[in-house]
C-alpha cells in the first residue's frame, strides 16, 4: 500500500519557493490501477518522484508498505519496489543489446548471474520482447523501446510501477502496445499501476482516476464519475474522452444519452 | 507556391553499412495559407521531411524551392529560416537561457531587435501559448514542468512571427488547455495568412483544424487529401499503425447500423449535428 499523509512539497529556496504539492492525502491499495490526470504543472511528476523517494516531502509523510520514503534503511527497498517508466524511451536506454539493458537493474542489486538471466528472460517474455533480446534497442520503434524500459523495471521485481507520460512520444499503435502491457501487468501479475497521462481515453481505462490541480487533489473517483461533468473537467484543464464529448454534444442537441458513456462503442450501442 | 519539393530522396549515412533511405521520391507543393497536418507512424520520415523545409537537411537527390526560388542557390539559409519557423520535436531540450523571458527573446535579439520591442513580443508570445507573463517570465526554464517547458519553446518560435510555421508534434505532453491554446493560436495565425504544417499523431486534433492531410509511410507520401477524403481509408490507416478521429469512427459505425449520415465532414461539431438529425429522423419513423 502507498499512503501519503498531508504531504506538501516545495521546490526552490525560501525566496523563490514553488509550492508544487499542497497537503496531499492519498491511499493507493495493492492491485489498483490508478490514472493520474492534471494540467501542466499540477504536480504529477512531483508526486511520482515522491513515491519512490527521489524527492522527500517538505511536510507530511509518504509511506510505501508502511516504511517512510525518507527512512534511509528502507530507501533501497522502496526504489526496488517502485519501478518508474518515463516519457522519453531514448533517455532510458543504456546498453546496446536489449537483454543487457534489462539486466542493468538486477546487476546493480548484486543478483547472481543465473538469477539475473532468469529475471531478464521472464521480464522480456512478459512484455512480449523475447525475440528481440539480442537486438540493439536504439534501432527499435518507440513502442518497442518503451517495452524494453518496462522490462528493465520489471526485472527488479517491483510491486508498483509508476508511468510518467510513458506513451506521450508514441504513435497510436505504440501507445496501444504500452496500455495493453500495463493492463496485463495489473490483471495477470497483480502489479499496482500508477499511470500519469494527459490522454483522457487512457485514463478512462483505469479503475480509478485522481485529478491534480494546482498541487491539490481536485477529483478522485471512477472514470465515469470524473468525466461525467464535462465543464468541470474543462475547468481543471484535463478534458474528457472524445466519445464523452460527442455524447455531451448530442445530449445538448436533445438526444437522451446516459452520462457514463466513455467509448464510441458504448455511444453507438446507446444510440441504436 | 510557397514550397515545392520535387523528387526529393534523403538517405542517412550514405555509403555506410548503416545507410538508410528515410524519404524516397517526395513530390510536395505547399501553398501560401495552407493548413496541413502531416501524419505517419513512428519512423515514417516526418521529422526528416520537416527538417528539409528550413534547410537543416538537404536532399540526397531531388530539389526544393521556396517561392519559386531554388533553396541552396537562390535562397540562402538565413532568409529561409527567417521566413520559416520550425518547432522541433521536443523543443524543450533546446532551452538554455537563465530566464523564460530571455529564452523567448533570444532569436529576436539575434535579429537585431532590442529593448521594448523584444519585451512586448515576448509578452505577446507567452500570452499566445496561454502562460501568464507575471508568473513565468523571470523563472528559469529548467525549473518548469515538462509541459510548461514545451509551451515556452513554442513561444520562442512564435515571437519571431514567421510566415510559415512548421511544428513537429507540438502538442504531445500538453494538457487539454495547452492544446487548445496552441490550436487557437494556429487557427488565428492561419487566418492572418500564415501557412501551417504540423506533425501530429492525434487524428482527433487533425480533424478539427487542418484542411489538408498528408500521410507518410516508409518514406513515401501515401495519401494527400482533405480530411474527409483521408478517413474513409480507415482500415488502411489502422494497418500502418494510425487511427481515425473518434467523430469519424462514430459516423462510420452508425452508418453500418443503417443510420442516414453523410461522412462528408468529420469535425466534432458537424458530426454532433448530423448524428442528432439522423437519430431524430429515425425516431420519427
Ligand atoms: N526542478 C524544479 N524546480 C522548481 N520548480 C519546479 C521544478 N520541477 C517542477 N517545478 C514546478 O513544480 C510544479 C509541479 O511540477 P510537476 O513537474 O510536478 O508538474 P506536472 O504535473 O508533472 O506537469 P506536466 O504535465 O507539465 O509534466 C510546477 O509549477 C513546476 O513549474
Ligand atoms: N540521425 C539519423 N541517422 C540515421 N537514421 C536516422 C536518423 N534520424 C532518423 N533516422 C531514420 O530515418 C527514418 C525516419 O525517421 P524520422 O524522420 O525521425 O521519422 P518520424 O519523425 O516519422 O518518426 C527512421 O527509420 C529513422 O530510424
Ligand atoms: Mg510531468
Ligand atoms: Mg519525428
Amino acid at each position: 500500500m502507498i499512503k501519503f499523509k498531508n504531504v506538501s512539497f516545495d521546490y526552490g529556496d525560501d525566496e523563490n519557493k514553488i509550492n508544487a504539492l499542497k497537503d496531499i492525502s492519498l491511499t493507493i491499495e495493492d492491485g489498483e490501477f490508478v490514472a493520474i490526470l492534471g494540467h501542466n504543472g499540477s504536480g504529477k511528476s512531483t508526486l511520482a518522484r515522491l513515491i519512490n523517494g527521489l524527492l522527500a516531502p517538505s511536510h507530511g509523510e509518504g509511506l510505501v508498505d508502511g516504511s517512510s520514503t525518507v527512512d534511509s534503511s528502507a530507501v533501497w527497498r522502496i526504489r526496488q519496489q517502485v519501478g518508474m517508466v518515463f516519457q522519453n524511451p531514448d533517455n532510458q536506454i543504456i546498453a546496446s543489446r536489449v537483454e543487457e539493458d534489462v539486466a542493468f537493474g538486477p546487476e546493480n542489486l548484486g543478483c547472481e548471474p543465473a538469477k539475473i538471466r532468469a529475471r531478464v528472460d521472464e521480464a522480456l517474455a512478459v512484455v512480449g520482447m523475447r525475440e528481440l533480446a539480442h537486438s540493439d534497442p536504439h534501432l527499435l520503434s518507440g513502442g518497442q523501446k518503451q517495452r524494453v524500459a518496462i522490462a528493465g523495471a520489471l526485472a527488479m521485481k517491483p510491486k508498483y510501477l509508476v508511468f510518467d507520460e510513458a506513451t506521450s512520444m508514441l504513435d497510436p499503435k505504440g501507445r496501444e502496445e504500452i496500455v495493453a502491457t500495463t493492463r496485463r501487468l495489473n490483471s495477470d501479475y497483480g502489479i499496482t499501476i500508477i499511470f500519469i497521462t494527459h490522454i483522457p481515453e487512457e485514463a478512462a481505462l483505469a479503475g480509478r482516476v485522481v485529478v491534480l490541480s494546482g498541487g491539490t487533489i481536485a477529483m478522485d473517483g471512477t472514470p465515469q464519475a470524473v468525466f461525467s461533468d464535462v465543464d468541470a473537467a474543462a475547468a481543471l484543464g484535463i478534458g474528457v474522452p472524445k466519445a464523452r464529448l460527442l455524447a455531451h454534444g448530442l445530449e445538448r442537441a436533445g438526444i437522451d444519452i446516459p452520462g457514463s458513456i466513455l467509448t464510441v462503442d458504448d455511444l453507438v450501442a446507446a444510440l441504436c | 507556391m510557397l514550397i515545392e519539393m520535387a523528387k526529393v530522396t534523403f538517405e542517412y549515412l550514405p555509403g555506410t553499412p548503416l545507410a538508410h533511405t528515410a524519404l524516397s521520391d517526395i513530390d510536395l507543393s505547399i501553398s501560401e495559407g495552407d493548413f496541413i497536418a502531416l501524419v505517419g507512424p513512428t519512423g515514417s520520415g516526418k521529422s526528416t521531411l520537416i527538417q528539409h523545409l528550413n534547410g537543416l537537411l538537404t536532399p540526397t537527390s531531388g530539389s526544393l524551392s521556396f517561392r519559386g526560388r531554388s533553396v541552396g542557390s537562390d535562397v540562402g539559409l538565413l532568409e529561409l529560416r527567417r521566413e520559416i519557423g520550425l518547432i522541433f520535436q521536443f523543443p524543450e531540450s533546446q532551452l538554455f537561457e537563465h530566464t523564460v523571458a530571455d529564452d523567448i527573446g533570444f532569436g529576436l535579439r539575434q535579429q537585431g531587435l532590442a529593448g521594448p520591442e523584444v519585451a512586448s513580443r515576448v509578452e505577446d508570445a507567452l500570452l499566445q501559448v496561454g502562460l501568464d507573463y507575471a508568473h513565468y517570465a523571470q523563472r528559469s526554464p529548467f525549473s518548469l514542468s515538462g509541459g510548461e517547458q514545451r509551451l515556452v519553446a513554442i513561444a520562442g518560435v512564435l515571437a519571431m512571427r514567421p510566415q510559415f510555421l512548421v511544428l513537429d508534434e507540438p502538442t504531445s505532453g500538453l494538457d487539454a488547455r495547452g492544446k487548445e491554446a496552441i490550436f487557437d493560436c494556429l487557427d488565428r495565425l492561419n487566418s492572418e495568412g500564415v501557412a501551417i504544417l504540423m506533425v501530429t499523431h492525434s487524428m482527433d486534433e487533425v480533424a478539427e483544424s487542418a484542411r489538408r492531410i498528408i500521410v507518410l509511410n516508409e518514406g513515401k507520401i501515401v495519401l494527400d487529401d482533405k480530411p474527409e477524403g483521408i478517413f474513409v481509408h480507415a482500415s488502411f490507416l489502422r494497418e500502418i499503425g494510425l487511427d481515425i478521429p473518434k467523430a469519424a469512427e462514430l459516423v462510420f459505425k452508425l452508418r453500418e447500423k443503417g443510420f442516414n449520415i453523410q461522412p462528408d465532414n468529420v469535425s466534432m461539431r458537424s458530426v454532433v449535428a448530423s448524428v442528432a438529425a439522423a437519430v431524430k429522423e429515425r425516431c420519427a419513423n
